[in-house]
Parts: structure tokens; C-alpha cells; sequence
């Protein structure tokens, strides 16, 4: 327990820099990097013709759907022809059709979900030209939009920024020479980086062994720095060759922590007052809006760090009873080396930041300890990643507002503009679509013979393999519960739906809010107003992501590691 | 056969987000407010 406060703690420290350098790269304000990456900058507008003029939340999000249809329309090529390209030493055949297509929306959503063996069904083309390459993109992507998206809720310019200029800035500034210091303390660590084939190996028995080989510390970095999540090995950051020692896995924890948690102190410092405005209140690091919103997301994961650290030390009552002894907990999928407390602390947070990168099995975790994660990614607004779970999170902020309007009788207001009918029939589209897509493809699947031929579990534990492949997808997470046969026709094109739509359908409509609330004159606040940017606001914010989670996943989660849960430990 | 299905669906999926886009721009449109001159610029009309 005590290295888990101790690596909260210091998460504290290292978050606040980096929001406020995350902050200077967005509000276009001066950095101490500035002297190198504005000629690299620059030179890139050049050759890319980049203009840099501002613009408005629909050309925006026009150019981002543009961009990413180009990428996805390429990476399809090179993974159905990896067979006959460059960089393919150990011969690994062109990816099937609907296996390429979901592999394609997954890295290009910054889900990563997959339905294969990284080093079986991947060139070391693919893995540099599609999968590294989308890592940075589509993290970029997502952080661009977050940062067109606070611009237009603090409203203090006319426009909500240009896409091009936000992805370069993010990929030169923050992505590239953080993967690169992150890259190089990996190697340190025994990670490999290679372009050499795989090697054979004689065990200690005798026996021969094929190890995998690659560039693997380039993909881990940014795999936990884009929230990505898509491990080069099957076995993700379990395995030593990604995730060797106990100082790599506090690496790979901080840099999937660092960018989410930033973003927030980014919020709040752009929609910070002005200092007229701001009178005797006082100044906060994370500004008076980003303070409530990091507070809440804070609650929301402690709340589900406790459940799920709890579950896993409690062990498993039926490996007790067949003489396996539990004092460590439950040990079942986990690494001995990193032990009940870093895979609690790693599985909550690879949920709630949305990585979806793994260092134990989810699908081993104990019912409750497991329905965390899924809870998680079915909340998709704690801390969340590439600035998405920040989007999320001031939906529900929206909702509570509204909430907190009707109940008194007066027209919500939020950061000095009023919500009307139009902001709430989108938040509502965005609130809706993602209960939407896990529970409809869920139904889906445990109603066609294609969906129930990938489950290998019956019974609950079976539901919820279901019910977490499904979020994970939606929530753009990529995390695998595992024991599901999901490289099939039918999983992988409903789950490549769930990803594109749980992605593009809020990205459009949350956009479409910043730019409705831009084009708002703002209000002067009241005594009447609703302070959003207190305790009591804390409480309430919590309460409705809570609420409206129990309406519409509580029956689901009832019929899946509840009852599991319930059955284990009645017998 | 499948590559085509594939890429079909593909382009579905951006056409339907383009449509979404058009709507909610639709929407949160005041009424009577005349389109800015550089929308017309990005649609193409």
C-alpha cells in the first residue's frame, strides 16, 4: 500500500511542470525549447505548406477526418502487402482482410486493440510504418482536439486553433523527445532495440527456443506516453523484453500518467480569469476549473484503486480451499515481480487513463478487482487519455450543470456562458452513444451464433469477457480481458465499429460544443450563479458520473462480475 | 472480394461522421446567422 501512495505522490509533482510546459505549447506562449523546435517546426510547415491560420470547430474537425482517412486508407495497404515489402526478415504473411481492417481503426483511434500476436503477425515495417507511426498520430490527434476543445471553452480568442500547427507542436514538443529520453531509460533497462531476425535460443533444459526480437523500446515508449497500449509481444508489459524491472514499470505507469493528468492543469489555466476578474480569489496551479475537474477524476480513481488493490490482496476463496495459499493475494496472472500492489495500481490505471497496455492478466483478476477496469472505460472520463477523458469529463460537468439549473430554476451557466437546448442534445449524443455501443454490440454478441462461437467462458465470466472487449473498444482503450477467440470475421468487424464510432462520434460533437460555446457572449456571474469551481460542485460532479453509470451499466455489471463475485464467495 | 468490403465499410464509417458533422454544425447554428465565407470554402460549395 505504501508504494502505491508513494508513486501517487510523486505522480503529483511531475504532473504540474508538465501541464504547465503542456499549457505554453497550446495557448502558443514562449518555452524554453523554443530556439530548437521552431526551426523544426517551421521546417515542416514549409515543406507541408502548412498556412497556420486559424479555424473554426468545423474546419477543424474536418481536417482531423480528412487527415486520419488518408492514414487509415495507407496503413490498410502496407498491412495487406506487408508480405511483399521491405523490413520483413522472419517472412510473416500480408494481415487478413477484416483483421487488417480492425487493426487499422485501432491504432488510428488510439485504441490498440489486438487480435493478434505483434510478433507473428507483424513486419518490422508494419510495426515502425503503421504502428509506431499511428501511435504518435493518433495521440496527437487526440491531444490536438482536447487543445481546439479548451480554446473554445475559455473563449478568449476567436478561433479554436489550426489542426496542423497542434499536431506538429505535440509530436516536436512533447511526444518525440519525451519517447526519446523515455526510449533510451528502457534500453538502459534491458529492453531490446533491434532490427536483428528472432534468435534461437538453448534453454537450461536442453530445449530449443525461439525468441522474439525488434524495436521494441521505440513502441514501448510512446505505446504509454500516446496512451496507446498495443504491445509489440502478445503478451504486452508483462513480458521482461517489454517491461524487465520495477524502475520500467514506474516508467511505463508515469508516462501513460503524465500527458492525461496535464491536460486538466491545461483546462484550467486557459479558462483561468483574467486577473481584473479574478479579485481576492486566489491563484491555483491548476486554475479554479481545473482544480474540480482533477479533484473529481482523482476521487473517482481512488475509489476504484482501493476496490480493486482490495479484491486482489483478498485472494481467491476457491484456489484457498484447493491448498494454494493466498498471503500474497491473488497471484493468479500476475508477475511475481511486480506483485498485488503494481498490478492494482497498473490495471486501474491502464483503464482509466486509457491506455489499455497490461502487466498481469486482467482475466485472471478476482470479479471485483476486474469489474474496476471495466467500470473504468465504462466511466471513460477518469483522467482518460489523450486528452479524451478530459472532453468526456466536461460533459458530465455540463450535466450536472443542467442538473443543478433545473433543480433551482434558473438557465445553467458554465465558465460565463449559457448551456441551452442545442449544447445538452449534444452532450447528451455523447453521453448516449457510448452505454450505446457497449451494450448494443454486447447484445449482439451473446445473441449470434458468430459472437457466442468466440467465447470460451459460460456463465458470467463469459458476459463479462463480452462486456469488457466491447468497452474497451468504445472507450478506445485496447485492453484484452483475454480468453476470448476474437480473431474472427465477426468480432473483429464489430469491435473496428465500436472503436471508430465510440472515437469520431464524441471527438465531432464535443467540437461542435467548443464552437457553439464560442460563438456565446459571456454573462456576468451572480450571486444566483452556480460556483463550479468548489467542493460541493466535487461532490456533485462524482455523484452524477456515478449515477448515471449505475442506470446504465448496473444491470449489466449485476450479471456479470457481480453475480461472479457473489458466487465465488457464497460457495 | 473482402478488401473491397472492407475499404466499402471504411469509407461508410467517415461518410456517416461527415454527415454527423454537417448536423451538428446545423445545430448549433443561431438561427438566421449567415455561414461564415471560409465554411463555404472548406465544403466546397
Amino acid at each position: 500500500m505504501a508504494q502505491i501512495i508513494v508513486t501517487l505522490a510523486l505522480y503529483l509533482v511531475l504532473v504540474i511542470p508538465m501541464g504547465t510546459y503542456l499549457y505554453h505549447i497550446a495557448a502558443g506562449e514562449k518555452t524554453f525549447a523554443d530556439p530548437v523546435f521552431n526551426r523544426v517546426d517551421n521546417a515542416i510547415y514549409k515543406v507541408c505548406r502548412i498556412t497556420r491560420e486559424g479555424m473554426n470547430w468545423k474546419q477543424y474537425t474536418l481536417h482531423l477526418l480528412m487527415t486520419n482517412a488518408v492514414m487509415v486508407g495507407v496503413g490498410y495497404l502496407v498491412l495487406r502487402l506487408q508480405s511483399v515489402l521491405l523490413a520483413n526478415p522472419n517472412q510473416i504473411e500480408g494481415m487478413e482482410p477484416t483483421l487488417s481492417f480492425n487493426t487499422i481503426i485501432s491504432f488510428m483511434t488510439n485504441t490498440n486493440l489486438q487480435h493478434y500476436s505483434g510478433e507473428s503477425g507483424l513486419s518490422y515495417l508494419s510495426q515502425m510504418l503503421v504502428i509506431i507511426f499511428m501511435m504518435f498520430t493518433s495521440a496527437a490527434t487526440g491531444y490536438a482536439a482536447c487543445m481546439a476543445f479548451c480554446r473554445g471553452l475559455a473563449g478568449k480568442r476567436k478561433d479554436v486553433g489550426n489542426f496542423y500547427e497542434d499536431v506538429v507542436r505535440i509530436v516536436t514538443r512533447v511526444l518525440v523527445p519525451i519517447s526519446i529520453i523515455g526510449g533510451l531509460l528502457l534500453i538502459w533497462q534491458g529492453v531490446p532495440e533491434t532490427f536483428q531476425a528472432n534468435q534461437t535460443i538453448e534453454t537450461i533444459e536442453g530445449k530449443l527456443q525461439d525468441l522474439a526480437m525488434g524495436p521494441v523500446a521505440a513502441l514501448e515508449i510512446i505505446k504509454h506516453l500516446g496512451t496507446n497500449g498495443g504491445g509489440f509481444f502478445g503478451a504486452n508489459s508483462t513480458t521482461p523484453f517489454e517491461n524487465p524491472t520495477i524502475i520500467t514499470n514506474l516508467i511505463e505507469l508515469y508516462s501513460m500518467m503524465i500527458l492525461p493528468g496535464a491536460c486538466v492543469i491545461v483546462f484550467g489555466k486557459m479558462t483561468r480569469k483574467r486577473k481584473k476578474e479574478e479579485g481576492r480569489q486566489k491563484r491555483c496551479i491548476f486554475g479554479n476549473q481545473g482544480r474540480t475537474i482533477f479533484a473529481a477524476m482523482s476521487i473517482l480513481f481512488l475509489v476504484g484503486l482501493t476496490l480493486c488493490f482490495f479484491s486482489e490482496s483478498a485472494g481467491n476463496p476457491v484456489m484457498e480451499a484447493a491448498g494454494v495459499s493466498q498471503s500474497m493475494g491473488s497471484m493468479e496472472g500476475k508477475e511475481v515481480r511486480f506483485g498485488v500492489a503494481q498490478s492494482a495500481l497498473f490495471t486501474t490505471t491502464t483503464t482509466s487513463f486509457t491506455t489499455g497496455t497490461v502487466n498481469n492478466m486482467h482475466d485472471t483478476l478476482t470479479p471485483l478487482g476486474g469489474m474496476v477496469p471495466l467500470l473504468h472505460m465504462m466511466l471513460n472520463c477518469v483522467f482518460g487519455g489523450k486528452g479524451v477523458g478530459l472532453m468526456n469529463m466536461i460533459m458530465y460537468v455540463i450535466l450536472a450543470v443542467f442538473l443543478c439549473g433545473l433543480m433551482i430554476g434558473r438557465t445553467p451557466e458554465y465558465l460565463g456562458k449559457k448551456i441551452e437546448g442545442k449544447e445538452m442534445k449534444l452532450v447528451a449524443l455523447v453521453l448516449i452513444i457510448h452505454p450505446l455501443l457497449i451494450l448494443g454490440f454486447s447484445a449482439l454478441a451473446v445473441a449470434t451464433s458468430g459472437g457466442l462461437a468466440g467465447i470460451t467462458n459460460e456463465g458470467f465470466h463469459g458476459l463479462t469477457q463480452v462486456l469488457y472487449e466491447f468497452a474497451s473498444s468504445a472507450a478506445n482503450n485496447g485492453s484484452g480481458f483475454e480468453g476470448l477467440a476474437d480473431n474472427t470475421y465477426f468480432w473483429n468487424i464489430t469491435t473496428g465499429l465500436a472503436m471508430f464510432f465510440g472515437r469520431y462520434v464524441a471527438i465531432v460533437a464535443q467540437l461542435a460544443i467548443a464552437g457553439s460555446l464560442l460563438a456565446k457572449k459571456r454573462v456576468n456571474e451572480t450571486v444566483g450563479t452556480l460556483r463550479t469551481d468548489n467542493t460541493i460542485f466535487v461532490i456533485i460532479l462524482v455523484a452524477v458520473v456515478y449515477i448515471f453509470a449505475a442506470l446504465t451499466f448496473f444491470p449489466a455489471l449485476a450479471l456479470g462480475p457481480i453475480a461472479e463475485h457473489l458466487t465465488l464467495w457464497m460457495s | 472480394m473482402m478488401d473491397i468490403l472492407m475499404i466499402l465499410i471504411l469509407v461508410l464509417c467517415f461518410g456517416s461522421i461527415k454527415i454527423l458533422t454537417d448536423w451538428c454544425n446545423r445545430q448549433i447554428r443561431t438561427p438566421g446567422r449567415p455561414e461564415r465565407e471560409n465554411e463555404n470554402k472548406v465544403e466546397g460549395r
